[in-house]
């Protein structure tokens, strides 16, 4: 990310913020959609996001770190959204399966079919875990702090979460 | 089948890539002008001219209600044709929202690519990609690049060796490289040109580097950018020199902002590379 943006967006140059937008909102969104599984709340929540680094950009201390610091707010604006309604199902997106498929094909889509099923089944705060680690590629020691957990619970979250989705792949292979 | 957990962690990786969806322009929009309204912690007050306004609206409506209590409701009815719509009064293409256009988010990749192309909002012809028909740079002389090299995501000419412009190499930002024969009159300058599809006030802030880093004396680059044939920002770079960028301007629909790179007077190691930004107010 560009240091020179966020400096300049810290010191309350909104044209600088609107190119950091541009650059980091369409990972902030899939970051929020893939946290609540639902679009209308991932909007919500990335919208929150956004304004919240806004105002709290003069905070940050280290601007080599702004990207890290800002998927700690998105996702801290996804617990918040999802904690709005009590009662909030989750939704998962089809894939597309028209068309003749190869078997190979078929078996790649039945893979994504339980791969979706199995995220879904996921705690909230372990898919949060799963996304920062294998969609925003961030480290273990960044997720600790960006979700603010010792690095053992990201560990622990991260081993759980794949026995899930083992368990869930192999199953549906049976 | 047995699975590996790398075997697993890779098909997530796939997954979660493949199923992500790009924030939708609504909510960029909507974010930004939240922005426009929310004050920075610890930053200077954003409110100290909307409170004043706030002061006089509360002394407008006391003398209103004076008024109305002394003189009636006629002076009520005169008084609020002063505040109310005039007769005849259209619809203006002045934008509610904070719009944002980035080159760099914008550049259509192939086999997409068109010139000139769309902005994110789905205005037609808002990016040009151009060069100048010589050195002197008018704005009814600047042709569009007819060529475009899928490899380097470059609009480019055929017969001008080394113009083009291109995303740059981050994927932030836009590269552009003139072309000159040594003689400056004959210059080509590599011009971006955005084609505002609003009108009103436009903020424009931008970086832009002279980044090549040439083993021979080399002269830089001359950067521009004008409004029409109107200069608003003109400066030199020497190699590996940057230089930010920032100013207000007022706009009409259809009027152009060109960004242009004159090589000077030697064809090489004139790169340019731009990170721009153009709000709405």
């Amino acid at each position: 990310m560009d240091r020179e943006l966020v400096e300049r967006a810290q010191q309350g140059d909104e044209a600088a913020f609107a190119a950091l937008a541009v650059r980091i909102g369409d990972r902030m969104f899939a970051i929020a959609h893939h946290v609540l599984r639902d679009t209308a709340r991932a909007e919500d929540a990335a919208q929150q996001a956004l304004i919240d680094i806004w105002r709290h950009l003069p905070e940050l201390k280290d601007p080599d770190r702004f990207q890290a610091w800002a998927y700690r707010i998105v996702v801290r604006a996804a617990y918040a959204e999802a904690k709005h309604q009590r009662t909030w199902t989750l939704k998962t997106m089809a894939n597309p399966t028209e068309g003749t498929t190869s078997p190979d094909h078929a078996g790649a889509i039945a893979d994504r079919d339980q791969l979706a099923r199995g995220f879904d089944r996921l705690p909230m705060d372990h898919r949060a875990v799963v996304v920062l680690k294998f969609y925003a590629a961030l480290s273990n020691d960044e997720i600790a702090e960006a979700l603010g957990i010792p690095e053992g619970t990201v560990r622990s979250r991260l081993h759980y979460s794949i026995r899930t989705m083992r368990a869930g792949l192999e199953a549906d292979a049976r | 089948m047995t699975r590996s957990d790398g075997d697993i962690e890779r098909q997530l990786e796939d997954w979660l890539n493949d199923e992500a969806r790009p924030m939708p322009p609504h909510v960029l929009e909507s974010s930004l002008e939240a922005v426009s309204r929310t004050t920075q912690v610890g930053g200077r007050p954003r409110f100290g001219i909307r409170l004043n306004q706030r002061l006089l609206m509360l002394a407008a409506t006391a003398a209103v209600l004076v008024l109305v209590v002394l003189g009636g409701p006629t002076i009520l009815v005169n008084l609020a044709g002063l505040f109310g719509p005039q007769p005849g009064a259209g619809p203006t293409s002045t934008p509610t929202h904070v719009l944002l256009w980035d080159p760099a988010a914008d550049f259509l990749e192939p086999p997409n690519q068109q010139n000139p192309s769309p902005d994110r909002y789905g205005n037609e012809r808002v990016w040009g990609y151009m060069r100048s028909w010589d050195g002197q740079y008018e704005a009814d002389r600047f042709f569009a690049l007819p060529n475009f090299d899928v490899a380097l995501l470059q609009w480019y000419e055929r017969d001008l060796v080394n113009l083009h412009v291109s995303r740059g190499p981050t994927g932030n930002d836009i590269s552009l490289h003139g072309w000159s024969d040594g003689n400056r009159s004959n210059n080509r300058a590599a011009i971006l040109a955005w084609r505002s599809p609003i009108s009103g006030s436009v903020t424009v802030s931008g970086t832009v580097e002279a980044e090549d880093d040439c083993p021979d004396p080399a002269d830089g680059v001359f950067f521009s950018v004008a409004r029409d044939a109107e200069t608003l920002e003109a400066f030199h770079l020497a190699l590996g020199q940057g230089r930010s960028f920032r100013f207000q301007t007022t706009i009409e629909v259809g009027q152009q902002l060109y960004f242009i790179n004159d090589p000077g007077a030697d064809s090489s190691c004139d790169t340019a590379v731009l990170l721009v930004a153009i709000t709405s107010e």
